[in-house]
């Protein structure tokens, strides 16, 4: 029964991932109409056979713009997280295996951080770099740096005693080679887990600063800034925002899904 | 855990409860709440007011010596009247013996002198337009008499004392930025940051006495909620509003048909290429179709122009202008094709992003061009960025925007295409143009003056400096309860002629 | 009391160190207040004259020790927009955001912890596993999109408030809580939903240990022995996350106030950045910052008290 619900979780998460994946094939081959292509005669235009999600405030496609949307949050998520883990697994790599005062200080900047709402801190890297894709993609990376930092240095710190570790380092293999060959691939199960929850916060996070216009700049789109154009409208054209959340939804969820799973299946 | 249950339920139906109370009104008509679109973010100073949104709120806090009346004529406000001198620099201006400031004193030649001397910089503020530091000297000359002396002759200096930014206020006051105080039918109560300003009749007051008792400029800074407060009943009246919008709204309101005393248009950088040939800007003039424009953004509202200036400065306004260019694509064509862009070019129109009217005009510009081969590609910009790189900056091939006049001359609108100007943001340059100017400036005759400045709207039109279109369609709407609104050709909305309705 | 002194010194570095950051930030920032303030009247000799009138052309370190100070003194300059005090400004704002957060900390006490509770105690009824499916999706909805719906739902269809249509605290108290409730919901429902489904699992857990089953054993009754054994140590983990959200739900009113058109903290933050009003943003990211701060060294001390466990725990 319990294995059975949980493998539940697990496809659906994974269904809607290959999904929304599939989306993003579909934005990049090419989509149903130019995203950009504004057209005055279709302003607000509800859904039809040609327009299956109908037209936003100035007749462009929005299932067209729901993909390219797809596609930058996605895009946004990856760097972010990319950004993450590189610096995360680096700092939490050298301070794991050393420890000491650098050890002692970079935690402690560490848990300064990591206390810190992370809307608020990206925000305040937006006031410094300005908005737009890439502004918030490392405005975002700085952000998440620390969480990784903490969760591969934990697994450092466990490693690095260890026989295995204590064998290869009388064998005379450098600390590089015995961090990032010996010890690193046993964190994969870990950052795996905790890469599936960073895509989640990544596209929260996201969604709420461009929501806010600090994030991806029209004419650009993405699912919270096309959010915060359908809130404009939501008195005479309600099912632009709806569809829209709800595609920004089923994203959240496939991740909340799949992350769910995985953690049930580590404590079984 | 029964308890906490009930609990919740005791929440959720208690502010449902509450949220019923939120609904009523209190139905009195002696005071009236105005919805503004944006806070007054520059400042309470109306010394240092820059933004159309603040001016237009403050007009009726504050007074000039001079103030404009509906039909776009100075009359005399804190001044009773005044003289020139027959060199031109020389103002004499009788006060007044009834005026008086919010706080209750007496309005004094001293107050006069102080004022002057601030708007004209002389304490450190920079002068809100370089008009304002020709005045060299300002004496009392006794209880009820203030001369000004200008370094030289300007015949539109009463004009500019008719500004807001001109605006009397008392000598031994300090905190104008907080608690501003002036001469107006109504003076400042309190204001909130992003919520409101909440102004009172003032009962003292020199002239006609505001009907209603007290006005809440309140802030709706989304559009999209200005229909459902108006619905709602939360405001009473709206000024700028789209056709959109009005189509929405119920019977309760009045709605009134105004022009927004705006030039808009596809203002080109005179000084970048392909914009700094002649045969290119008149190509675009003659590509653009502006009835259409007209017809895909605003149902047909608005008023087609054709130069600088809008219809509701009758005096200086050329109707004809307006049909200079009408759509011609062939002769647009060959216009290009003259110029060297046969196949048409590309170009970038910057618009600010917080402008929804100009970015419509915008994309159905796009659209008109692409007839002649032009592919022009619309780049929305933050206001902020659009102020300091295009227009400080001038950094820019194409913009759509709407120019106001902050006073009541031809001036307001034209001296901005003189190639020196500090604000020639289209880097516009001819010489004939700038001659024409330089002569406006000696003249004290006002009907010289007038066929001055129609010479310079129709080379502004010949030359095609930029691809003028309209003077948007503006929408007031009132509460059917009050009665009594009036358009101003300047940008204000003037409260204190605003009344409950009889209701039989 | 080592323990709390190591964390208030925690704390203590963690202000400075956040401090220096949003001050550093706020400096660097492209942009000239200058210009913008200028607005269409701009000309780069007025810009000039602005900026030395500001001080904006002193050295960095200089001013950076003036804003401690000023700060610290309660002075925290003027705002470039609104030319009041940013003190002046920033407390008739602070009642807004607290209200609407501590509203919404409020509701999630009172949805989580019953619910949690009921189906923890149901956990094999069907209603149970519908409410495990809602609180899923719940969790997945951003609380910025909650909004939109409960705008849409109660503002346009329903007609239950006004959107936009906020009412000061000052003018109508009654009709400003009415108003802060939708918003208080949205930020409340997916917070609620974490904290309702860990209350659950925390509940299903403790109830397999042993001691539960020698109270069961004892002929003692279920309710009994829920609400005497398991709960207390069940709502431990709970009381974290709680503690842990109180930091997220003051960041979380920052884009429900622009959902809701709520003059609060955010909105003054977002118009702030917008608009280059550096004293301002600085001054609600510093608070805002502080707040969290302290709320984070709170948990932190009320927690060993709850738990003596983790005193140990860390002393060792």
């Amino acid at each position: 029964m319990k294995i059975n619900k949980m493998n539940g979780k697990m496809y659906i998460g994974a269904i809607l991932l290959i999904l929304i994946f599939l989306f993003v094939l579909w934005g990049i081959i090419g989509t149903p109409y130019d995203p950009k292509a504004m057209d005055a005669s279709m302003r607000l235009a509800k859904a039809s056979s040609k327009h299956i999600m109908g037209c936003d405030q100035f007749g462009r496609d929005i299932f067209s713009r729901v993909l390219i949307g797809i596609r930058t949050t996605f895009t946004i998520a990856l760097g972010t997280n990319l950004i993450g883990v590189f610096f995360g697994t680096l700092i939490g790599a050298l301070t794991g295996y050393y420890g000491g005062w650098i050890d002692q200080i970079l935690m402690r900047f560490n848990d300064a951080i990591l206390s810190f709402p992370s809307i608020l801190l990206a925000l305040v890297f937006i006031a410094l770099m300005g908005c737009g894709t890439y502004q918030i993609m490392i405005a975002m990376g700085i952000v998440f740096v620390p969480s990784y930092a903490r969760i591969v240095r934990s697994e450092f710190m466990k490693c690095r005693n260890r026989e295995y570790v204590q064998s290869v380092r009388l064998m005379g293999a450098s600390d590089l080679r015995i961090m990032f060959i010996h010890i690193f691939p046993n964190t994969r199960q870990t950052l795996i887990a905790s890469l599936i929850i960073g895509f989640n916060n990544a596209v929260l996070c996201e969604a709420a600063m461009s929501f806010l216009g600090l994030g991806v700049q029209p004419p650009d789109a993405s699912l919270g800034l096309m959010l915060s154009d359908a809130q404009a409208f939501l008195f005479s054209a309600p099912l632009y925002a709806l569809t829209v959340g709800i595609v920004m939804v089923l994203l959240i969820l496939s991740f909340a899904l799949l992350s769910d799973a995985i953690s049930e299946v580590y404590h079984a | 855990m029964k308890k906490a249950i009930v609990a919740v339920v005791c929440a959720l139906t208690l502010s449902v409860a509450l949220c019923a109370c939120a609904g009523d009104k209190t139905e009195k008509p002696s005071q009236i709440v105005v919805g503004i679109a944006q806070d007054l973010e520059d400042s309470l100073d109306p010394h240092k007011a820059v933004a159309a949104g603040t001016r237009e709120v403050l007009f009726n806090v504050f007074e000039g010596l001079l103030k404009p009346d509906y039909d776009g004529n100075i009359v005399p406000a804190v001044a009773e009247s005044y003289e020139v001198l027959s060199d031109g620099q020389d103002y004499i201006f009788h006060l007044r013996n009834n005026v008086k400031f919010h706080n209750g004193n007496k309005v004094s030649a001293e107050d006069v002198k102080y004022s002057l001397d601030k708007i004209a910089g002389k304490m450190g503020d920079t002068p809100m337009i370089p008009a304002y530091s020709l005045m060299e000297e300002v004496t009392v000359v006794d209880e009820q008499t203030v001369s000004v002396h200008l370094s030289e002759a300007n015949v539109d200096f009463p004009s500019y004392l008719a500004m807001v930014n001109a605006a009397i206020i008392p000598k031994d006051h300090e905190a104008y930025d907080t608690e501003p105080i002036g001469t107006g039918p109504f003076s400042f109560v309190s204001r909130s940051v992003q919520e409101s300003i909440v102004l009172e009749r003032f009962d003292d007051y020199w002239g006609n006495k505001a009907y209603l008792k007290r006005v809440t400029f309140k802030i709706v800074p989304q559009m999209d909620t200005v229909v459902m407060n108006l619905r709602g009943g939360s405001l009473d009246m709206y000024a700028h509003l789209t056709t959109d919008q009005v189509a929405q709204l119920t019977d309760d309101f009045t709605i009134m048909e105004g022009t927004m005393n705006l030039v808009q248009a596809l203002y080109l950088n005179n000084a970048v290429k392909p914009f700094d040939d002649i045969r290119v800007r008149q190509a675009l003039c003659y590509a653009v179709d502006r009835k259409n424009i007209l017809e895909l953004t605003s149902e047909g509202k608005g008023t087609i122009i054709g130069s600088s200036m809008f219809p509701s400065f009758s005096k200086y306004y050329l109707p004809e202008l307006s049909q200079y260019y009408k759509q011609d694509i062939q002769k647009a064509k060959s216009l290009l094709a003259e110029a060297g862009y046969p196949g048409g070019f590309d170009m970038t129109i910057t618009v600010p992003s917080n402008y929804q009217p100009h970015i419509n005009t915008a994309e159905v510009i796009v659209e008109q061009l692409k007839e002649v081969g032009i592919n022009a590609k619309i780049n929305l910009v933050e206001w902020n960025s659009w102020l300091s790189d295009t227009y400080v900056g001038r950094n820019y091939e194409s913009t759509v925007i709407g120019v106001d006049a902050s006073y009541l001359s031809a001036r307001a609108l034209l001296e901005r295409f003189y190639s020196k100007a500090d604000d020639n943001f289209t880097n516009f340059s001819d010489p004939e143009y700038d001659a024409l100017y330089e002569k406006v400036l000696t003249l004290t005759d006002e009907e010289e003056k007038t066929l001055c400045y129609k010479e310079m709207e129709q080379i502004l039109t010949k030359d095609a400096a930029n691809v003028y279109i309209q003077d948007m369609a503006e929408f007031v709407a009132l509460r059917n309860t009050f009665e009594g609104y009036r358009f101003y050709p300047l940008y204000v909305l003037d409260m204190s002629r605003i009344k409950p309705k009889d209701i039989q | 009391m080592r323990y709390g002194i190591r964390k208030g010194m925690t704390m203590i570095i963690t202000i400075l160190m956040v401090s220096l950051f949003v001050f550093i930030a706020f400096s660097v920032i492209p942009g000239d207040p200058a210009t913008q303030m200028l607005g269409t009247n701009a000309t780069s000799e007025k810009v000039n004259a602005l900026r030395e009138q500001m001080g904006l052309n002193r050295p960095l370190i200089i001013r950076y020790f003036q804003w401690v100070h000023d700060f610290v003194t309660g002075n925290m300059g003027v705002s470039y927009s609104y030319h009041m005090p940013v003190k002046t400004l920033l407390a008739e704002k602070l009642p807004i955001t607290l209200t609407l957060s501590l509203l919404s900390f409020l509701m999630i006490l009172l949805l989580s912890v019953p619910l949690g509770i009921i189906t923890a105690k149901y956990y094999d009824r069907y209603f149970a596993k519908l409410f495990d499916i809602i609180n899923q999706l719940f969790m997945a909805i951003p609380p910025f999109f909650t909004g939109i719906l409960l705008t849409y739902l109660f503002g346009l269809l329903l007609r239950a408030f006004t959107p936009g249509g906020f009412v000061s605290y000052k003018s109508n108290f009654g009709a400003f809580l009415a108003y802060m409730f939708f918003p208080c919901l949205s930020i409340a429902l997916p917070k609620a939903a974490m904290s309702m489904r860990m209350l659950k699992t925390s509940v299903l857990s403790e109830s397999k240990l042993d001691y539960v089953r020698t109270a069961y054993s004892r002929g003692n009754k279920t309710d009994q022995v829920l609400y005497r054994h398991v709960l207390r140590n069940a709502l431990l983990p709970v009381i974290t996350f709680l503690g842990m959200t109180l930091a997220d739900i003051v960041a979380g009113s920052i884009v429900i106030e622009q959902v809701f058109s709520i003059p609060g903290f955010g909105r003054l933050l977002i118009s702030s950045i917008a608009n280059r009003d550096y004293p301002v943003a600085q001054a609600i990211i510093a608070i805002i910052a502080g707040i969290v701060v302290v709320i984070n060294f709170m948990v932190d001390i009320l927690y060993p008290l709850i738990d003596p466990r983790v005193k140990q725990h860390e002393n060792q």
